[in-house]
């Protein structure tokens, strides 16, 4: 066994390592097949709305250099459905849950934070006020100031557990939204959601996604990910779960520098569903090639 | 289910653009049914999704899976590429696949296969099995091309095999539909005709439509874009109509590819 200590605290929730899967990108039933979740800091459940949302049409998923678009568009079949069905199949698992909840409005974000409450294997929520793909809610919450501090401090009371602010990386100033969110009483803040992308097929003259654009995640996005959550990181006090282009042991570390707690998988999850436990292995080697005791140390070292 | 790197043991170009690959997968093979597909990843890690391609053959005792698979885009061209002896990551079989246990059914006298260009090869291993279960029931195989046919004697020893292609280039010229509608005067009509299908949009809204007037139970398999191709990314959903007249959701990857034909909303 490595000597290297993984574990870490995020927003009062002890992870046995710093790895989670982002909403979206992972389903407690499709990814057991591939590995024992108990292994994960985290898992966070896609997100979930007071009632079934259908999403968006088809095609909702287009390759990209690198990543990939998807219009999804917060496909749920409401809180109810997956408090009878995700959570009680989580219960074999010794993992933090983090449920990301999705709303067009305050009243149905409280209402799902609320159907929560008395979820004990609920260990963290996660506000999605940066999801791209719906037209009410989502982003448009997320990218003025005013409106994050508005959100956040109404759900924060509706909230039992952490309450984590995921952010846009879609605004011209990111601190400010991450500084709006602290204010209002965010616990922790979770960065990038994906950046708003599209592509055409020239030969169809028409956009791939049948939303025409889409939220773009993967490999190529990580940079502005690392830039972000560095930014972030310096702005605020309360711990930040960085994600954005993860597929690496390596990319992890690279986080950890720029400021963040905890570290999330998205889209490798889905390119290859043991991502996170292949990263897990590793992980302890490339720390202990650096020198690192606790991983710890290095959060935030970048000046 | 199998996750992991396979052996390419041959590769051949069937028509131009065309290939057929088999590979060393002798898990999948056992598991594999009818209908099932597989995810084949791209070496090139700046292709990050897996390209689902349908299973046109199985064989457990070879351990060997067969794929056909046309050169639409950059991942299936580099799959082309690929030689005898190299490695890929696989996964699968994936999807319900086709429920053969529909032939039981008494009235079903007859079954019919159809398929529309690359919707032609898991017929095949459907096709077989079939055959394998229910040797007394004629089976009746449409098979619509562009143009030349890319595969046909491969279906000989399961039933009747009657080619369309748009141009005439053999068989009839015109689509499956209209030579299922030639076909159909031979049938009993007393009968109840098992369709099993898989091809493009168009054709499956034909078969839709058209076998509305008959007795018919029909199966069709479809296909999406996909994301991952397991379930995960809520990215293939089809639109079905339920018995209570309501439109479901149901992802094409892991509760289909196949569902009951007359459920199926097109968009």
């Amino acid at each position: 066994m490595s000597k290297v200590n993984l574990s870490v605290n995020l927003a009062g929730a002890n992870l046995k390592n710093p790895l989670v899967t982002a909403s979206g990108t992972f389903n407690p039933q499709a990814h057991s097949q591939f590995y024992d979740l108990s292994l994960l800091g985290g898992v966070t459940l896609k997100g979930v709305a007071d009632v079934l949302w259908p999403g968006n049409p088809t095609p909702r998923i287009a390759e990209t250099y690198g990543g990939m678009l998807n219009s999804v568009g917060l496909h749920n079949p409401g809180v109810e459905a997956m408090k009878k069905e995700d959570l009680p199949f989580m219960e074999q698992f010794d993992t933090a849950v983090i449920v990301n909840t999705a709303g067009h409005s305050v009243e149905e974000y409280c209402r799902v934070s609320e159907a929560l409450a008395e979820e004990k294997r609920v260990d963290l929520v996660e506000l999605n006020i940066s999801c791209p793909n719906v037209k009410e809610g989502g982003v448009t919450f997320g990218t003025d100031p005013k409106m994050v501090e508005k959100v956040v401090s109404a759900v924060k009371k509706c909230t039992k557990q952490p309450l984590i602010v995921k952010l846009s990386p879609n605004v011209t100033d990111i601190t400010e939204i991450a500084k709006a969110a602290e204010a209002a009483g965010a616990d922790a803040l979770s960065l990038i959601n994906t950046l708003f992308g599209m592509r055409i097929d020239i030969y169809r003259r028409k956009p791939v996604l049948a939303q025409k654009m889409g939220g773009f995640s993967g490999p190529a996005v990580k940079p502005v990910a690392v830039r972000m959550v560095y930014q972030v990181h310096k702005a605020v006090r309360i711990p930040i779960l960085g994600m954005g282009g993860v597929m690496t042991a390596e990319d992890v570390v690279e986080f950890i520098m720029a400021g963040a707690t905890a570290v999330a998988t998205g889209t490798a999850n889905l390119v290859d569903p043991a991502a996170p436990v292949k990263i897990l292995k590793r992980l302890p080697q490339v720390l202990e090639r650096l020198g690192v005791k606790d991983i710890n140390e290095i959060r935030g070292i970048i000046e | 289910m199998f996750y992991d790197e396979v052996t390419i043991l041959e590769q051949k170009e069937l028509a131009p653009g065309i290939l057929r690959m088999e590979l060393d997968a002798p898990k999948a093979a056992r598991e594999a049914k009818p209908g099932q597909f597989v995810n084949l990843y791209v070496k090139d890690p700046s292709m990050l999704l897996p390209r689902p391609i349908s299973i046109c053959e199985a064989d457990p005792e070879k351990g060997t899976l067969t794929l056909i698979y046309a050169v639409v885009g950059k991942g299936t061209e580099a799959f082309a590429t690929y030689e005898a002896g190299e490695r890929l990551r696989m996964m699968g079989p994936l999807g319900n696949g086709f429920p053969l246990e529909r032939g039981e059914q008494e009235e079903v006298r007859e079954i019919f296969l159809v398929g529309g260009g690359l919707g032609i090869p898991p017929m095949l291993f459907l096709a077989r099995k079939l055959h394998e279960k229910y040797p007394e029931k004629p089976i009746r195989i449409f098979n619509g091309f562009r143009s030349t046919p890319w595969i046909e004697e491969a279906f000989y020893p399961y039933g009747e095999v009657f080619c369309a292609s748009d141009d005439g280039a053999s068989g009839f010229m015109g689509n499956v539909i209209d030579a299922m509608e030639y076909k159909r005067i031979f049938t009993d009509e007393r009968t109840k005709a098992l369709l099993y299908a898989c091809g493009p949009i168009p054709m499956m809204k034909a078969i839709q439509s058209w076998q509305a007037g008959y007795h018919m139970e029909s199966w069709f398999s479809l296909e999406e874009r996909m994301g991952c191709g397991f379930g995960a990314c809520a990215g293939c959903p089809a639109n079905l109509r339920m018995p209570d007249g309501s439109v479901m959701k149901k992802g094409v990857c892991k509760l289909g590819p196949v569902f009951p034909g007359e459920d199926v909303i097109f968009q």
